[in-house]
């Protein structure tokens, strides 16, 4: 007992020193009651409030369920359940170019494992980054900025069995090239 | 199956296999021993007598054997091979202060691997220390050898990363310049997208129409080994075809060996008017209300503004199928007769790369797409379109199976000497601008919304590759690759391009290394062993080899070998085969059981296998399952290429006249030239091979005229022919016949560049590389894809003392 006191107060030191912000890993999202209600997509960022945490994104009018980085750059940060999106807070609306409507939103919960969070983002995509090179045995790798984060997944799903991803390695690829490309050039 | 397999035998008949084999002492029945290898054609299992390879036979694995197998041996064993490392006899003396002018007319000197690799090494430090960033190119481009170990494209960027040297590189293909660019802003991915399945539209398909589409032909070849699995499904929709009414329609100049194949019916195009076409086809279907509104509101943006252009409410020309008809030479009832048949039946519109390949070529595809979007049968069982069914075998059955990772270019790293610069260059050029820019150092480019600037280029790098066939326009070329100092060519062959260059580093062919491959990219068909069965022909190494002994120069060949010899890798890259099975539920044998077969078989289908529909999700749910475009939808009219504001391509498909076609032709060159993918080749690849007896005309590349054009020009069947061009000249062996429309001849590409100076000609290819004659220009400032479909020339019967052709033997070597 007393020994797995200090190991918890060790890892706690850490936490409390650093906000931590970006998911690593796919998260659990509970309610406020501890729920589980959806899922926080690795590379998403939110925001601390003692223990709580704030996603803002975009969602689609009427189809709240998917949280998008932005109107324009559909990059999924987070999925959740129906019920729950009743709790997004609507802090803008705009109809885009195509006549979608979109909502920016602010959503409030609890995460399962808080622990997976990280400060810097540069840590998150390693192993992607070494995974994509893979690309570069058929053809010349390209720029992430040379697609946009919404070809980026289209792309990879074409090309995919030639690299002999997963479906897992896919999707986390196609991510990490998503993010890549909003850096730009 | 059964008749394809005879005219297999029939046709390694011809070619005299049967006769005592090249090289093998048949005398001393040594040991033999039989090796799996592969090629972009085949599967083979390979005897070996006494260390020489004496027979080959194809794979159970491959549906359909090509005839390109047979040449296996001949390829390995050939008078054209490289045989030591080489420089050219001025270079070896003034080195990068030599006579550049004399590429390709010197001698070459035979030299060590050891002096080689220093001239190398020295060469690549002194331009990087004297020029410093931008002024190395190594865009190198080709299809090279099959495998995913001795990938030299991605080896030569891996040893220059290795090694701390700064490069610039090359974007695009040369196959697929301009639809690369174009699909992913109207669909949202690439032209690799997987089609749907050929036994959906066996099934449910009323009309096949093959745009530009060889499919029966190009399909020899993979980018991995080939299965061949698509050939199943064309005897499937063969048969189907007999059993019940399906219109299989070919638009073609050519009557190709497809459209034979399925006995289609033709409609020799006018060349490059396709887009034309296609506009009078969407003008009837919009002004008869027969396009599908309901699919265009919800799937697609942008109709407005296409509908209004094809109407004509700017420009006052109303696109009908008569001003169609003017411009394709396709009667106007025939165009009504074609929309009405794609509309009152389900459609399949097949495009193949060819047309793309022409002036303003981003603009078939889309043409393409946004017709199938008008159709509105995208996500039902066999309609809709598909953009490479004539590339790898797509449509095939895909069966559960792992993939087969290959070697990394790694990222450039710093020697920490501070000698040079180590970060990317960003001056990466269209692939065909390579002439542009070796002519015009400083001069920028507009490209994809961005502009290019083209570097002063003092050293070129080519391994696994022939630009001296590839590139439009040969003698432009000539002179661009005089303006480098330095020029390396690593290949296994006296191709143009290794005569053109000053280092010459001779690689081996895939039977004299350990390698490894898929079999049949769209399909999943295998993972096959390429194994050494013979030894490297006289000092050549394997591409891996080459590369790893430049970097021991620089220190730095563990970097580049990661501890790992040839086999290592192989091994390394099996095993992460064997976790992705794994996570397939797919059990492969053990590194050494699958190294002794030589190869694995998949034969478990995917859920889909054969009833894959593509676009199915978005048709489903566009919301959920949006394409990669900004609005998620097909993109009849893009915000994205409207904003660049280009005049020669606009936010919507649109018809633009071609630089050179028969509608503004000359009295000069009054005939338009195309130049398909070669039926016994892959592009230059096997030109100099035994295959070349069944193909051509007295020692020349064929030329394809129309009975009634020879009959004017007094040509008969045999006869060589001087072709002309704005841009040079070539002689080529006549071939009478109706396959190939009135004025419009065809000499396919890939023959092997003989340069002789003719009095009064000046210097010609006496070979007919199909290439001295085309236009080097980009499609648009959009995609700067090539254009080798749009030339125009003149053709006479060639009457001069006939020049010997001397590219199939070794050049003057001291």
């Amino acid at each position: 007992m007393f020994k797995k006191g200090i190991v918890l107060i060790l890892f706690a030191i850490p936490t409390m020193l650093f906000s931590k912000e970006y998911a690593s890993k796919n998260l659990e999202i509970l309610s406020m009651k501890n729920e589980p209600v959806g899922v926080l997509y690795k590379g998403a960022k939110v925001n601390e409030n003692k223990g709580d945490f704030t996603l803002s994104g975009w969602v689609m009018d009427g189809n709240e369920y998917i949280i998008f980085y932005s109107s324009k750059d559909r990059i999924k940060l987070a999925r959740l359940e129906d019920e729950f999106t009743k709790n997004m807070k609507v802090s803008e609306t705009k109809e885009d170019v195509y006549g979608v409507k979109w909502k920016k939103i602010d959503i409030d919960f609890k995460l399962k494992n808080s622990k997976a969070l990280v400060t810097n983002e540069n840590e998150l995509w390693n192993k992607e980054e070494e995974l994509y090179q893979r690309c570069g045995s058929c053809h010349k790798t390209f720029e992430a900025y040379e697609y946009t984060p919404n070809q980026w997944p289209s792309i990879m799903k074409t090309m995919k069995t030639n690299a002999g991803f997963s479906k897992k390695e896919t999707k986390a690829v196609s991510v990490y090239l998503q993010y890549e490309s909003l850096k730009g050039k | 199956m059964k008749t394809s397999r005879r005219n297999f035998i029939k046709t390694t008949g011809i070619l005299g296999l049967s006769a005592p084999l090249m090289g093998a002492n048949m005398s001393l029945l040594e040991k033999s021993k039989k090796v799996v290898t592969a090629t972009h054609w085949g599967t083979s299992l390979v005897t070996i007598r006494n260390g020489v390879i004496t027979d080959s036979k194809p794979l159970d694995v491959d549906a359909q054997p090509s005839i390109m197998e047979k040449a296996l041996k001949s390829r390995t064993y050939n008078q054209t091979r490289v045989e030591y490392p080489y420089i050219r006899e001025g270079f070896l003396k003034n080195r990068h202060k030599s006579d550049t002018t004399k590429r390709g007319k010197e001698r070459f000197v035979r030299v060590s691997w050891e002096e080689a690799n220093q001239i190398v090494y020295e060469e690549l430090l002194r331009v990087q220390k004297d020029y410093g960033k931008d002024s190395i190119y190594a865009g190198s481009y080709g299809w090279f050898g099959v495998g995913k170990l001795n990938n030299p494209q991605t080896l030569l960027k891996r040893m220059l990363n290795t090694c701390g040297v700064n490069f610039v590189d090359s974007k695009g293909t040369y196959s697929t310049g301009a639809v690369n660019v174009i699909a992913p802003y109207v669909i949202g991915t690439n032209h690799h997208h997987r089609h749907t399945s050929l036994d959906l539209v066996a099934k449910h398909t009323d009309n096949i129409i093959l745009i530009g589409n060889d499919m029966v032909n190009t399909n020899a070849i993979d980018w991995n080994a080939p299965a061949h699995k698509a050939y199943l499904k064309y005897e499937k929709i063969k048969e189907a075809s007999k059993k019940r009414k399906m219109n299989i329609i070919s638009i073609d100049p050519q009557i190709t060996d497809t459209s034979k194949y399925f006995n289609a019916q033709n409609i020799q195009i006018i060349p490059n008017t396709d887009v034309a076409l296609f506009i009078g086809i969407a003008n009837y279907l919009y002004k008869n209300n027969l396009h599908d509104k309901t699919f265009l509101k919800r799937y697609t943006v942008g109709f407005d503004q296409f509908s209004e252009y094809i109407v004509g409410k700017k420009d006052n020309i109303d696109k009908t199928p008569k001003w169609a008809s003017k411009i394709t030479g396709i009667k106007e009832d025939e165009i009504i007769n074609l929309a009405e048949t794609m509309v009152n039946g389900r459609t399949m519109l097949m495009i193949g790369w060819a047309l793309q390949r022409g002036d303003h070529g981003e603009q078939t595809h889309w043409i393409v797409y946004t017709l199938a979007a008008m159709l509105g049968q995208l996500g039902k069982d066999g309609g809709g379109f598909g953009s490479s069914y004539q590339y790898s075998n797509n449509g095939a059955t895909l069966y559960n199976s792992p993939g087969v990772p290959g070697i990394t270019a790694g990222k450039a790293k710093s020697l920490g000497t501070g000698s040079y610069n180590t970060s990317f260059s960003t001056k990466a050029i269209p692939v065909a601008k390579v002439s542009d820019m070796l002519l015009n150092p400083g001069k920028k480019i507009e490209f994809n919304g961005e502009e290019v600037e083209f570097a002063d280029i003092k050293l070129v790098y080519w391994a696994g590759g022939n630009p001296m066939h590839h590139q439009q326009d040969r003698n432009k070329m000539v002179k661009a690759w005089q303006k480098p100092e330095v020029i390396i060519n690593q290949d296994p062959y006296w191709t143009a391009s290794s005569r053109m260059a000053d280092i010459i580093l001779p690689a081996t062919t895939e039977i004299e290394r350990d390698d490894i491959v898929a079999i049949g990219s769209k399909s999943g068909a295998g993972i096959v062993a390429i194994k050494k069965g013979i030894e490297p022909i006289e000092e050549s190494k394997s591409d891996y080899d080459i590369f790893r002994d430049i970097c021991k120069k620089f220190g730095r060949e563990k970097e580049f070998t990661e501890g790992r010899d040839q086999l290592g890798w192989v091994k390394h890259f099996y095993e992460s085969s064997i976790r992705q099975a794994k996570a397939r539920n797919i059990k492969l044998p053990s590194f050494e059981e699958f190294w002794e077969k030589g190869y694995v078989e998949f034969k478990e289908k995917t859920s889909q296998a054969d009833t894959f529909n593509y676009m199915e999700d978005f048709i489903e749910d566009p919301l959920e399952n949006p394409l990669g475009t900004p609005s998620g939808r097909i993109e009849i009219f893009s915000r994205k290429i409207a904003s660049f504001k280009y005049d020669d391509c606009l936010g919507h498909p649109a018809w633009y006249e071609p630089a050179e076609y028969l509608g503004n032709s000359t009295k000069d060159y009054p005939y338009h030239l195309v130049s398909p993918h070669p039926k016994f080749r892959l592009h230059s690849q096997l030109n100099n091979t035994i295959l070349r007896n069944v193909y051509e005309i007295k020692g020349r590349e064929p030329i394809y005229i129309h009975p009634k054009d020879a009959k004017k020009k007094g040509i008969k069947d045999g006869d060589i022919v001087l072709v002309s061009s704005k841009r040079g000249k070539i002689l080529a062996g006549a071939i009478i016949t109706k396959d190939i429309r009135e004025k419009t001849v065809l000499v396919f590409e890939g023959a092997w560049y003989d340069p002789k100076y003719i009095e009064g000609l000046g210097t010609i290819c006496v070979h007919g590389d199909v290439n001295v004659l085309t236009l080097d220009k980009g499609t648009s400032r959009l995609a700067q894809g090539n254009i080798a479909h749009t030339t125009l020339v003149t053709f006479e019967k060639y009457t001069g003392k006939i020049p010997p052709v001397t590219v199939f033997s070794k050049p003057e070597i001291i």
